[in-house]
């Protein structure tokens, strides 16, 4: 399986984290499926994310928020801006390496799958890389993704069970898997 | 009538402009096919796939 390595880690997580992720489902948890992105977004994912804290200046990576991104080719261009994307640069994206979507309530185009697979194509042919991780989120439920380049204009994804953010042992989960891939960027930007 | 014709003609005339100065910028959609990230469907991803 090719999230074994990503999931299986073996990363333990300390009580006042979990004290913190228990409040962040007490004070949440029956408000998620009625939060509009917005609310989801500032009462329930960013304190997630800014206790795991991508915002490392001494390394030079943070975290940016609608971000615009384009990928052009001689046969398609993508564009737009991503919601959430974990990158080299304080100042300007420079080298981006996670991303998150998430679902868009009111749009009429609310699937953030696809969205987030075109903006995981966009990164890694900006990268040059064979793999790259993602996550899309809707509601209280997550689901993470590794997109993998075959060759020109050739790719596969992977997508992971759901995980639910409203459960305990699943937030657990979540916030392991996003650790997970900090420290696998900060091995990347040391190397 | 005529007034239903004219604005047919202006109507297509506009048209043309548009993709004329699309084609300047060098965004010509109908020789390079555009996608939002916010817009995009799963049978889009799958055709750049």
């Amino acid at each position: 399986m090719i999230f074994d390595n990503w999931f299986n880690n073996d990363i333990c997580l300390t009580e006042e984290i979990v004290n913190y992720l228990q409040q962040l489902i007490e004070q949440n948890g029956n408000l998620i499926e009625d939060y509009n992105e917005e609310d989801l977004k500032i009462y329930y994912i960013t304190p997630l994310l800014n206790k795991i804290n991508f915002l490392l200046k001494d390394k030079e990576i943070r975290g940016f928020y609608e971000l615009p991104m384009t990928y052009k080719t001689s046969q398609f261009i993508l564009n737009g801006t991503c919601d959430f994307v974990v990158s080299k640069g304080l100042v300007e994206s420079k080298k981006p390496y996670f991303f998150i979507q998430e679902f868009k309530r009111h749009e009429e185009y609310g699937n953030p799958r696809p969205q987030l697979l075109a903006e995981l194509i966009t990164a890694v042919e900006l990268n040059d890389w064979k793999f790259i991780k993602g996550a899309y989120i809707t509601g209280g439920h997550w689901h993470f993704a590794i997109l993998e380049k075959l060759e020109r204009h050739k790719y596969q994804y992977f997508i992971s069970q759901n995980f639910d953010s409203t459960k305990i042992e699943d937030l657990k989960a979540i916030y392991k898997n996003l650790l997970f891939v900090k420290n696998e960027i900060l091995v990347m930007v040391d190397t | 009538m005529n007034s239903e014709i004219e604005l047919k003609q202006l109507k297509k005339e506009i048209e043309e402009l548009k993709q004329q100065f699309a084609t300047l910028k060098g965004q010509d959609k109908t020789q390079i096919p555009t996608y939002r990230y916010s817009q995009i469907r799963d049978d889009s991803v799958k055709k750049v796939i």
